[in-house]
């Protein structure tokens, strides 16, 4: 049965007038839990006018007094009709009554994302979808259920990187809770640091950006974690193949203040004291964890408040002891001597994140949120030797110690506010700082040796100045106003100002926005939009994976930040109740954008990076189709992408200044997922991915080659960058899960297969000469084989979930 | 798990193993009159030598005919890679020389202009001493710093190399004041440092304790552009170590201190050239290309760029550069070693 909480308040002393436009607002809740849904709607029923809930659960919609009919609806959940007297300024409190399937959701105006908002290439992903999509090793994943999308793929098969509309991995802002996340990949990036269970809806923008997100030119993913239950205490423990899970929620003060915490770490977290205790000599250890938590305080209807920390991190340990003693006579001296020798390795990665936000509304039409924020990712990596020697009971040790150190701190403070002046406009403005700390990398090294209680050796080498750092400030503006023009026509202009200083150098970047939108009475709707983008920061990296020694560094006085114009245009249809249908085409123009020069590797270090790159043009365009089932029993989506992705370097230091296909340029993309529930206890997911493969460098023949001192040698010569296609790839996923109700929640069991036909996708692709022989043996000669490395074939996991 | 997960298997490459280019390289200068043209097949899977060839220098339309060098029988290294042909003429800045090389039915030139050389105005040389660090070890190395003034080509982009080189003159008297022989050696290259010099550097490593510096490769080929003193001059450094500034030091004071069994006196004359070649920017790539094969190998590894050679040869490949060449000697003090004395006389 439908919840409501129907709160009125008197938030307007203006006289009464027949016909005075008042506002209704409020917050749209889980009925269960409490917990606030983002894009959730309400439409007055006679004149669909309507208003989706922000981030935070606050919908606003200002209309003329009278008698309404108000829609409350949200994906998965009922839908809920409530008949309103509204005759001046009322806040009105929803909660929405969750459902086993996920249901269709009415038409609604202004939704932030998804066909029915006036933005291009945006989509809503509820948390229920990520959770029902069978990926590795059982483990739910949010960038894996992304790269599902079309205009995104994953970079290396099987990992969690994300390619979007042509750009890089480093061109994606990934936020959580608003706040960005430097490293997004646990395992070299085969999981993603995102507890699926935390998770509450995540937000892909690849089009036509709203103006309030920047700093990225490719993709802005906005993940929003739970807040927690206000109503009771409520869990999940979940086992699988590689992870264990801990989820808790519950409220602090009912419907006041509440928490909610979540855990996952590798198995070998809680065995590695084990192992060590049985491997005392030689002991070697590698996990990651993630800790995920947030306390909500809802003070009043105008006040909330939100604190969120996350700390993940990777490490690899390895520690070896060795010890021994003896003996030794030489003529008439015997000399007794011991010895200890230990060695320790160590590395370890990951971010710490927290966040303190602030929700005010102001007045039923001005709705604020204050965030400031504290990110830090750090790596360090350690390896030392302790010898210890004790000859004749004379002791003299030694000491050595290397270690590395790189990271990135950021501190920022962010301003957003909602305003809806009337119901045709919601103008969103405001403002955010980031003050960045980027510390590339520091190595030094001590080398103590001390004998017979002297020391002898103390020194400390500094292989890097210890106190280098980038400092950049970061300030950007922006305002935007979704406003209906007709009952047919939506337009949303925005304005984007940035502002980046570093090494005593400022930039300034003024970004248009807009994207309109075209509705019919047919179901049929168009889209079209502009939007440019700039980016300050880069990641140097040569691997195909991620790489804790990856860096990030900012722009400088003689490296430009990248810039983006995407151009787009779209068509799309949703008549067909549950079902929507779209297609979109994009060209994206990107300058200065950076590729490494010939022969460079960019792997743990920063020096002369400048030195090392190019800056140069991309272009990347793309017709994307979409088929979505978004209620019933069965769900999901089929994506086809046809896009074509390159570079060009003009001034010739690659590639000879010819145009070249892109590492990630992939022609043709099909993803397919379905969700089926057959009843309340079974449940099918599958999904299918194809897509041609990436571009490689191969050699094409040997060449002489002449140096300056007369010396000839052969080397492995290569007409054009990226001139190898990788064959394609495809896979197909299926996972059950079996549902029991228990008397208190429900168990899971739950049954992946990842590559069911065990497809030997290509992950790296390299050439060597091997041998050919004839049928009976012999040998032939050698000739030019290409190989390819297959990480991923097929994978069965098995995870058990209790949720109580 | 993932590691006993992967697997590797062969995918279909075809190629065909008889597709053949003809491969022209050649470095020529306008110091040197003799000049050789390399020769090879270039394969997908290998390289052959390629006798038999014809092959022609044009200098302004003057035509010169190169000659193949005979295969020395016992170099059986370079007579599976390349053959050699040898021709005679002289460049001077603005000619035009076309190399023309035709074999098995292939026909491949190059043509380029002598560019203008830029100029070494003059040359200061002080003792340094540096500290080192190796590992975790560092110490004081004594160094000669080269401090070398630098004029470019007005009105161009130029690249140049630039190189010391010693030549050295030992003169042989016996007990009774009779000159018994002259020995000539070099011009030959002498080792230099950078010690983060950015022109010299030109945008790699110096190598000298740099973090990773294994992995990332130095300028080992000296080449640099003129990006930072276009039109102007510049002062750049070198760093020679000293001893191969002191014939009578270390190493060097036993090697001709052994000449006492034939001599009883040994005078050393050295001369130290600084030798600033200029070229085009096809070779400058192709120098660059080559810093980065000494540094990762000649083959293409996956997780590194790769490098690609630049080409200036039409219907081949290969690469053949014009250097003009400019050159600034400086005579080192002359050493006497004289049987049964400890130390050299230096006049």
């Amino acid at each position: 049965m439908v919840q409501a909480t129907l709160l009125l308040a008197l938030l307007s002393a203006s006289p009464a007038l027949a016909q005075k436009k008042v506002t209704i607002s409020g917050h749209i809740s889980d009925s269960a839990s409490g917990e606030t849904l983002i894009g959730a709607g309400i439409v007055e029923g006679s004149s669909m006018t309507g208003a989706v809930t922000n981030n935070f659960g606050y919908y606003t919609l200002t209309l003329p007094s009278g008698e309404y009919d108000f829609h409350y609806s949200y994906v998965g959940y009922e839908d809920q009709v409530l008949h309103v007297s509204l005759q001046r300024d009322t806040v009105l409190n929803v909660m929405l009554k969750g459902g086993q399937t996920l249901s269709s959701s009415h038409v609604v105006a202004r939704k932030d994302a998804g066909i029915k908002s006036t933005y291009l290439g945006s989509v809503d992903i509820p948390a229920a979808q990520i959770k029902n999509t069978p990926v590795l090793f059982g483990e739910a994943d949010v960038l894996k259920v992304l790269q599902m999308m079309p205009g995104v793929q994953g970079g290396n098969e099987g990992f969690s990187g994300i390619y979007v509309r042509g750009g890089g991995p480093d061109e994606n802002l990934i936020m959580l809770d608003g706040v960005p996340i430097y490293n997004v990949d646990h395992m070299l990036g085969i999981f993603s640091v995102f507890q699926p269970e935390a998770v509450k809806k995540v937000t892909l923008y690849k089009g036509s950006f709203p103006a309030r997100y920047g700093g990225r030119v490719s993709s802005i993913v906005d993940i929003r974690t739970n807040d927690g239950n206000m109503k009771e205490t409520h869990g999940t423990v979940s086992i699988g193949l590689i992870s264990d899970k801990l989820h808790l929620e519950g409220p602090i003060i009912k419907d006041k203040l509440s928490y909610s915490v979540s855990a996952r770490g590798m198995h070998t977290v809680l065995y590695g004291p084990i192992i060590k205790s049985v491997l005392k000599d030689a002991y070697a250890n590698y996990y990651f964890y993630d800790l995920n938590g947030k306390v909500t305080w809802r003070l009043s209807d105008r006040d909330r408040f939100y604190f969120g920390a996350y700390n993940g991190r990777d490490r690899f340990i390895y520690k070896e002891n060795s010890n021994g003693e003896g003996t030794t006579t030489i003529g008439d001296v015997t000399t007794y001597h011991q010895y200890k020798d230990r060695t320790d390795v160590g590395i370890f990665w990951g971010n710490t994140v927290g966040s303190a936000r602030w929700n005010h509304v102001f007045n039923s039409k001005l709705f604020a949120n204050t965030t400031v924020s504290y990110n830090r990712y750090n790596m360090v990596m350690g390896a030392g030797t302790v010898e210890t020697d004790i000859v004749n009971g004379i002791k003299s040790s030694s000491r050595y110690h290397l270690d590395y150190h790189s990271g990135i701190r950021d501190l920022g403070a962010r301003v957003d506010f909602d305003y809806n002046p009337s119901p045709q406009h919601l103008v969103k403005f405001g403002s955010e700082y980031i003050h960045h700390t980027f510390i590339p990398e520091r190595m030094s090294a001590v080398n103590r040796e001390i004998e017979g209680g002297e020391t002898q050796i103390d020194t400390t080498l500094h292989f890097t100045d210890p106190k280098k750092r980038y400092q950049g400030n970061e300030l950007s503006f922006y305002a935007e106003d979704d406003f209906s023009l007709t009952d047919h026509i939506t337009l949303n202009p925005g304005l984007h100002l940035s502002m980046f200083n570093t090494e005593g150098k400022t930039y300034w970047s003024l970004q248009p926005r807009v994207s309109a939108k075209l509705s019919t009475n047919v179901g049929l709707s168009f889209k079209a939009g502009y939007a440019r983008m700039a980016q300050y920061v880069h990641l140097l990296s040569s691997a195909q994976v991620s790489l804790p020694v990856d860096l990030w560094v900012p722009i400088t006085k003689d490296i430009r930040p990248v810039t983006s114009d995407q151009f787009s245009v779209g068509a799309y249809y949703d008549k067909i109740k549950g079902w929507e249908f779209s297609v979109e085409g994009y060209l994206k123009e990107m300058d200065n954008i950076l590729e490494y020069k010939d022969g460079t590797l960019m792997l743990g270090t920063s020096e002369g990076w400048e030195n090392r790159v190019e800056m140069g043009q991309g272009t990347a365009r793309g017709l994307e189709f979409l088929i979505q089932k978004t209620s019933g029993k069965t769900t999901g989506w089929l994506a086809y992408t046809l896009a074509k992705s390159d570079r060009i370097f003009p001034d010739g230091s690659i590639n000879n200044g010819e145009r070249f296909p892109y590492k990630y340029d992939r022609r043709h993309s099909i993803d397919l997922n379905v969700d089926h529930r057959f009843n309340d206890k079974w449940g099918m997911d599958v999904t299918w991915s194809f897509a041609t493969g990436g571009t490689t460098t191969v050699p094409v023949r040997q060449v002489n080659v002449l140096h300056p001192d007369g010396f000839i040698t052969d080397a492995q010569y290569v007409d054009h960058r990226n001139n190898f296609r990788i064959p394609p790839s495809h896979r197909l996923n299926v996972g059950f899960s079996h549902h029991k109700k228990r008397r208190h929640g429900e168990r899971i069991w739950n049954l992946s297969v990842y590559n069911v036909y065990n497809r030997m996708n290509p992950n790296f692709v390299f050439m060597d000469y091997g041998s050919d022989f004839d049928s009976k043996g012999n040998y032939l000669g050698t000739s030019l084989k290409m190989h390819k490395i297959t990480i991923l074939p097929v994978m069965p996991s098995l995870s058990w979930t209790r949720n109580f | 798990m993932i590691v006993f997960a992967a697997c590797e298997n062969t995918i279909k490459y075809e190629y065909d193993k008889n597709d053949g280019k003809i491969t022209v390289l050649g470095q020529l200068s306008t110091a040197d009159t003799t000049h050789v043209i390399y020769l090879s097949m270039s394969y997908p899977d290998r390289t052959a030598p390629l006798p038999g060839a014809k092959v022609e220098c044009f200098v302004n339309g003057e035509r010169y005919l190169a000659e193949e060098v005979p295969v020395d029988q016992d170099d059986t290294y370079h007579s599976h890679f390349y053959t050699e042909y040898v021709f005679n003429a002289g460049f001077r800045p603005g000619d035009k020389v076309r190399i023309e090389a035709s074999a098995g039915g292939q026909n491949a030139w190059t043509e380029s202009i002598v560019p203008d050389p830029g100029a070494i105005i003059a040359l200061d040389t002080t003792t340094v001493v540096k500290p080192i660090v190796e590992g975790s070890e560092s110490y004081d190395q004594e160094y000669v710093e080269l401090k070398v003034r630098l004029s470019d080509v007005k009105g161009s982009e130029s690249y140049f190399t630039l190189d010391p080189e010693m030549s050295t003159v030992e003169t042989l008297t016996s007990g009774r004041g009779e000159v018994t022989d002259v020995i000539v050696n070099g011009p030959s290259h002498v080792d230099f440092e950078i010690f983060h010099d950015l022109i010299l550097e030109d945008g790699y490593s110096s190598g000298l304790g740099d973090l990773f510096e294994d992995l990332m490769p130095v300028n080992s080929m000296h080449c640099f552009s003129d990006r930072a003193f276009q039109d102007s001059e510049a002062t750049v450094k070198m760093y020679v170590t000293s001893d191969h500034f002191r014939a009578g030091s270390g190493y060097n004071y036993w090697y001709y201190t052994r000449y006492f069994e034939i001599a009883a006196k040994v005078e050393v004359e050295r001369t130290l050239h600084i030798s600033l070649k200029t070229f085009d920017r096809d070779f400058y790539n192709y120098l660059r290309a080559l810093n980065n094969f000494r540094c990762y190998g000649y083959d293409v590894e996956p997780i590194i760029e790769p490098t690609m050679l630049p080409n200036n040869v039409n219907g081949g490949m290969g690469m053949v550069s014009i250097s003009a060449e400019s050159r600034l000697d400086l005579k080192l003090p002359k050493e006497t070693f004289i049987r049964g004395e400890s130390d050299p006389i230096y006049t």
